[in-house]
């Protein structure tokens, strides 16, 4: 979750080419092995890493220097197999078969070796130089499980090397083995497919291919869709009507040997490659304890039929706590501190003789608002990021999806759309661009459509705001409010996207499949300083950045007048029938719309709107603060219908950026700015009901 | 005998028989360990009845119960139960 400093998509490998002497390197690997930890480790970078599959969703590179040489790395997001056509795989596929790059590192995990020598087989068959990483050499330590890599070396002709991604000294071991070079791997498919494959080979033998390209490009012709096999084609620049001769060649085969079954001949492709690995790892493997196959004691607990939902709660009650409790304290240093700065500011302007035209916007506009924004935003971001980011680390986001499921089954959506929601809650770009890791397209729109209901970190502070001002005393209050709101949100989430199934995106739930990680130590330190200081601090820093100008903006169109009013209170009377149609007022939907580039800014353009021109222009205290909004008129209803809102209303323009990035559909982006304000305006239009009723 | 994989009971194992699934998801199960001639054990189910979690190949993997259905496994009677009592345990 968060946004990533230094996330990169496409075009790292354009950079190759002015490279000219460094070698480009591959990481690539089964999800959740170790691929990001050890490219960290390796560059020194913060790529995030995360205990369950899917965190790597984009392709990041990083440089190493070793000796004299120059090695650019690519963080691969983890996949199963180069042959599945699944899309959340389709990007590390994409680039092992048609990028160009000098090595491939396959990282594997050493307690289940045979699995993941699964798609190390298939690697090593496609590109030449392969290295074999065995991470999580510590944990498969601890099973009693030992891999002998100079055997699996021997047995493979690749370089293989056993590593713990956190240890320096095995980076530097894997990176010391990249000098080596090695042939492709052929593996023995059986009579017929072999013979099939020679076919192929001498019919394009001719245009000068490797032997290796060819047994790759004859499989890839049995068992590929079309588009696949033509970028092949053009990788390996085939005449057309060589690649049509062997095409007819390879539709005969299937429908000859095969009955034109794909699902036949991938079968028997995909089970020579079994057979292969099983053998390989059983010469390389010693297993010295039984492997376990029960349940631990934390997954009976956490997953478990009668305390699963009781924890989920528990914790999310205990970290919105601990956020709340925690953030009150900073909160209030960091505003009395932002006071005292406009004091200093607004004295010392007076003092070198700064007329007050240009020193009073600075103080009031810029000061007081980029206040506002860090001293509510930052303390609750620091503390809820790190303890996220921790859950996250420990694999728990996983169980959450998993204990989720049948709900998600039921509104016919995927069950990984939990994992989206979760890193929403960090950030919603986030969130969408997680949902690359749910395969069916239908069930990937419902995710991306629906993320922007998950309260994200810029809107955390403001709930706490609220609720703290109008419905709760103490932070134990404010916690349980803000789970019932989180819970509100999932119940709406799962609603609409059942409704989104039975309308515009029509569909049963199709299959998926979810893995539940290990249990892993996360690294606390590491932890608390990246969330810090890679999320936290990045997100702050864009939140300052609107805020500045915005709050000199408010300030500027609350004091200049047009006519006897200021251009605000226009704007604001604008706004006001349709504010107060949906039970709240102008101010703050006018709030709501500046706040499109960055949600924290919505409360203090809503205080300073209701505050400028009156004498009551200092709002040091959350008590004041509640001042300031009933004498504006505000009602239980109308900071119910703000919670409302403030939860379902527009994207912020970054977010709806990534939609418009992922889906490449300006319709959708329209729909993902509708949707949520639709179900915002209607559910306050609900609570404006139900209070009248009250009344 | 052989069962549909859904209908393991928590904790019972077998060996994978036949993957009844067609075209991506399929090659998706096989590509994540379903091999036949492997052993799984369903380790448990999620809270809400749905989905089972399984053990395949040294990782736990969870599958709707559709799509475990659709996998067949070959289990060995230990305990000499009744199939029909079997049936009670879960739902
Ligand atoms: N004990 C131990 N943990 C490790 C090791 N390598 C990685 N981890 C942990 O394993 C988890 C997964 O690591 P990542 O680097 O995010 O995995 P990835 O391969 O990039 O995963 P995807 O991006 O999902 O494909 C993290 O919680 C790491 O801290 C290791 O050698 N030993
Ligand atoms: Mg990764």
């Amino acid at each position: 979750m968060g946004l990533t400093l230094n996330s990169v998509g496409k075009g790292i490998f354009d950079d190759k080419i002015t490279d000219g002497d460094g070698m480009t390197v591959l990481m690539s690997g089964n999800p959740n092995v170790g691929k990001s930890t050890l490219f960290n480790c390796l560059t020194g970078m913060h790529q995030h890493t995360g205990n369950w599959t899917g965190k790597t969703v984009s392709l990041a590179s990083g440089k190493v220097r070793y000796g004299d040489k120059r090695v650019t790395l690519i963080d691969l997001p983890g996949c199963f197999s180069l042959n599945s056509r699944s899309e959340e795989e389709r990007v590390a596929r994409d680039c092992i078969y048609f990028e160009n790059y000098d090595r491939a590192v396959v990282v594997c995990d050493a307690s289940c070796l045979s699995r993941h020598l699964y798609l190390a087989l298939q690697i090593c068959q496609v590109s030449p130089n392969t290295v074999i990483c065995v991470n999580l050499a510590d944990e498969a330590k601890k099973h009693g499980i030992t891999v002998d890599t100079d055997a699996l070396s021997k047995r493979l002709k690749v370089p293989c090397v056993l590593t713990s991604a956190k240890k320096k000294s095995d980076c530097k071991k894997l990176i010391s083995l990249l000098e080596k070079q090695s042939d492709a791997l052929e593996i023995d498919y059986g009579e017929r497919i072999e013979n099939y494959i020679s076919d192929i080979y001498s019919l394009v033998i001719g245009t000068g291919i490797l032997r290796s390209d060819a047994r790759v490009f004859a499989l890839r012709l049995l068992d590929s869709d079309e588009e696949f096999c033509e970028k092949l084609k053009s990788k390996l620049s085939l005449s057309d009507s060589v690649y049509n001769e062997a095409k007819s060649f390879s539709v005969s085969f299937l429908d000859t040997h095969y009955s034109g079954s794909i699902d036949l001949v991938s079968d028997e492709i995909s089970d020579a490659i079994i057979k292969s690995a099983n053998a390989i790892s059983s010469e390389c493997v010693t297993e010295k304890k039984a492997s376990k196959k029960a349940l631990s004691f934390s997954d009976r607990l956490l997953i478990g039929k009668f305390t699963a939902f009781p924890i989920m709660l528990a914790l999310l009650f205990f970290i919105l706590w601990l956020t709340v409790k925690g953030a009150n304290y900073p909160s209030d240093m960091l505003r009395a501190f932002f006071n005292e700065l406009e004091t200093l500011a607004r004295t010392g302007f007076n003092n070198i003789g700064v007329p007050s035209l240009i020193s009073t916007p600075i103080c009031e506009g810029i000061i007081r608002v980029t206040g506002w924004v860090v001293s509510v935003m930052l303390p609750p971001m620091a503390i809820f990021f790190p303890m996220f980011t921790l859950l996250e680390d420990i694999g728990y986001l996983p169980r959450i999806a998993f204990n989720l499921d049948r709900c998600f089954s039921c509104s016919h959506a995927c069950g990984k759309q939990a994992l989206t929601m979760c890193m929403g809650l960090g950030c919603n770009a986030a969130g969408v661009v997680g949902c690359r890791i749910i395969d069916s397209p239908r069930e990937r729109d419902i995710a991306l459509l629906t993320n922007s209901f998950m309260p994200c970190n810029g809107r955390f502070p403001m709930l706490i705001a609220i609720i703290g001002i109008f419905f709760a005393s103490s932070g134990g209050a404010t916690a349980a409010v803000l789970v019932g709101v989180l819970a509100m949100s999932v119940a709406v989430t799962l609603a609409v996207s059942y409704m989104l199934s039975k309308t515009v995106l029509r569909g049963k739930p199709s299959s998926f499949t979810l893995e539940l990680p290990p249990f892993r130590m996360p690294n606390i330190g590491q932890v608390i300083t990246r969330s810090i200081f890679d999320r936290t601090l990045f997100v702050l820093g864009r939140a300052v950045s609107v805020a500045a100008p915005t709050g000199l903006l408010i300030w500027l169109i609350a004091n200049i007048n047009i006519g006897n009013v200021s251009i605000l209170a226009h704007a604001t009377e604008i706004l006001d029938p349709i504010g107060r149609f949906i039970g709240l007022d102008g101010v703050i939907l006018l709030g709501f719309l500046l706040g499109l580039p960055a949600n924290e800014i919505v409360v203090p353009v809503i205080i300073m709107a209701y505050t400028s021109g009156s004498a009551l222009t200092d709002y040091a205290s959350l008590s004041e603060l509640k001042n300031v909004f009933i004498s504006s008129g505000w009602t239980a209803m109308t900071a119910v219908n703000f919670i409302i809102f403030t939860v379902f209303h527009w994207p912020c323009s970054t977010t709806l950026l990534t939609v418009k990035k992922e889906t490449s559909s300006i319709k959708k982006t329209a729909f993902a700015f509708l949707l949520p304000t639709a179900v915002g305006v209607i559910l306050c239009l609900i609570s404006r009901v139900i209070f009248s009723l009250l009344q | 005998m052989l069962t549909a994989m859904s209908e393991l009971r928590k904790g019972e194992g077998g060996i994978i028989k036949s993957i009844e699934h067609v075209g991506n998801m399929r090659r998706r199960l096989i590509d994540i360990g379903f091999n036949v001639g492997e052993r799984v054990t369903l380790l448990t189910r999620a809270p809400l009845g749905e989905p089972s979690a399984f053990y395949i190949k040294g990782s736990v993997i969870a599958l709707r119960r559709n799509d475990a259905s659709l996998i067949t496994v070959i289990t060995e009677e230990e305990d000499g139960t009744d199939p029909k009592q079997r049936r009670q345990g879960h739902f």
